[in-house]
């Protein structure tokens, strides 16, 4: 527990010390902002519809793919790049203990992306709009679920390359696969039994459901469980240093 | 101290270290000796921890180094060929983050474990600055100070002294010899001089198995130290009946020692 704590500080401060996370926190900011004004403007002003709206529109989805790799291509493949990675696990730590403070440093800084944008419920408060709190948080609790599945794959990536690039590439496709693909092959299958099943996984739908204000516990449960095996991939990944 | 037997590591059905067997008492200095690619890097990341054997086994100060590695990891302080470290924090925070890393809990005795690591490695001076800002010399010492932060009784250093100037080389041999009074040391180097200075023993590993291993004393002929020709002899007996390949790369290794030879 205790390294844990101290790899994971080392790892938040790792990112929050790298000029280009504030690359990161402006255009996340920028797209989100700009959207939200687009997305209110597009439901004619009516608040309760609008992040309904803002979450169907396709580049702030898009922008959930693009912001967690962009956190986390670094996290295992840069170790392993710069040799640190001999230094990292010659010290007593677990593999376990590497991948989850690599996953919970970056998790940590997409959370904090999220912290600004409390100033648009409260600039609607303000304009005399009021937002249905419930809704902003329940929408909140989805993006950050959403986010720790996409930050999780982004930590796998990460840990099968060197080359940080192609941690980025993968996750990027990976999480445009899980956010778009599935609803493809949901909507495409014949199968009336494979349309069931992949329905239920149809991130989109997630979403929509999320800025509706509802928290469907499936849906989190599913976003845990895809974590923990991404996670645990990675610390697999890790341990197969032992047996090449 | 370390105990290791019938050690194999294959890559790839490649056996980079090829059946040696060792041990090395506490408090003695062993100078590891051998071409490029002769396994001594290998050999050191299985005593680490970083990667188990394909079988053979090691034991550091009584432990099992595959089952019981963490405890193992613990008791070494080891310095990388390379000396990879985090360029974005500053040495006392580094040395620090590596103290807590290897169990030293209480801040008070972090505190005074790094004070000392810091004298000790002459970086005192350097404490604020960023790695990255860091001269090849300097950065060499804070992986040194980093093998030694939490006190372990066992050393193992790779190459402690490649690519330093003459004076920074004599400053580390100094602090290796000073460490090996209170510490068992382990280190590669091609610098012949180095072994002869430092070290208690030699062990000429070439082509994944120990080639010769003896007391300083054993490679002394007519009261002259033959360490080189020893060395040549066991790299150029062995290449001049293998592919031309393997022979270049002792010339490699002969030229690093004649410079170092110079230093």
């Amino acid at each position: 527990m205790r390294n844990l704590l101290t790899l994971s500080r080392r790892e938040l401060g790792a990112i929050a010390f790298a000029p280009s996370s504030y690359w990161i926190l402006g255009l996340f900011l920028f797209v989100v902002a700009y959207f939200f004004r687009l997305a209110l403007v597009a439901v004619g002003g009516d608040i309760s519809q609008s992040y309904r709206s803002f979450a169907s529109v396709v580049y702030f989805q898009l922008l959930l793919c693009v912001v967690p790799p962009l956190l986390t291509m670094r996290s295992i493949a840069s170790e392993r790049h710069s040799g640190t990675f001999e230094m990292l696990m010659t010290a007593p730590v677990t593999d376990r203990q590497v991948v989850l403070s690599k996953f919970v440093g970056a998790f940590a800084f997409y959370a904090a992306l999220w912290l600004p944008t409390i100033v648009i419920p409260i600039a609607l408060f303000q304009f005399g709009a009021y937002p249905d709190f419930g809704q902003v948080i329940a929408f909140t609790i989805g993006l950050l679920g959403l986010g720790a599945f996409f930050v999780s794959i982004g930590i796998f990536t990460s840990s099968v390359t060197s080359k940080i690039q192609a941690a980025f590439f993968l996750a990027f496709v990976l999480n445009v696969f899980f956010l778009f693909g599935v609803a493809g092959l949901a909507w495409l299958s014949p199968s009336e039994i494979v349309r069931d099943w992949s329905s239920a996984l149809i991130i989109p739908q997630h979403l929509d459901e999320f800025a509706r204000g509802i928290v469907d516990v499936r849906y989190l449960v599913f976003y845990v469980t895809a974590t923990g095996f991404f996670l645990f991939l990675a610390v697999r990944s890790l341990e197969s240093r032992q047996w090449r | 101290m370390i105990d290791v037997e019938h050690l194999v590591k294959r890559f790839s059905g490649f056996a980079a270290v090829d059946g040696i067997s060792f041990h090395v008492p506490r408090g003695q200095i062993v100078g590891f000796l051998g071409p490029n690619g002769a396994g001594k890097t290998t050999t050191m990341r299985i005593l680490t921890g970083f990667f188990p054997p394909t079988s053979g086994s090691v034991r550091i100060d009584g432990l099992d180094a595959v089952r019981d590695s963490l405890a193992v990891r613990r008791r070494i302080g080891y310095l990388p060929e390379s000396v990879p470290l985090y360029t974005d924090m500053r040495v006392v925070e580094y040395l620090d983050f590596r103290a807590r890393l290897k169990g030293v809990r209480s801040r008070k005795q972090r505190r005074d474990r790094v004070g000392h690591v810091l004298d000790r490695c002459g970086l005192a001076p350097m404490r604020r600055r960023l790695i990255g800002q860091l001269s090849k010399g300097y950065r060499q010492r804070v992986g040194i100070a980093d093998a030694l932060v939490h006190d372990p009784p066992v050393l193992i250093l790779d190459e402690p002294t490649v690519g330093l100037d003459p004076s920074q080389i004599r400053e580390i041999r100094d602090l290796v010899r000073d460490l090996g009074q209170t510490h068992t040391v382990m280190l590669s180097t091609h610098i012949l001089q180095e072994v002869e200075m430092v070290c208690d023993r030699v062990m000429i590993l070439f082509a994944g198995k120990i080639a010769r291993d003896g007391a300083m004393e054993e490679y002394r002929v007519n009261g002259a130290l033959e360490l080189e020709d020893a060395f040549l002899r066991i790299v150029h007996g062995a290449s001049s009946a293998s592919s031309p390949a393997s022979a270049s790369e002792t010339g490699t290794g002969a030229s690093t020692s004649a410079r170092g030879g110079t230093a």
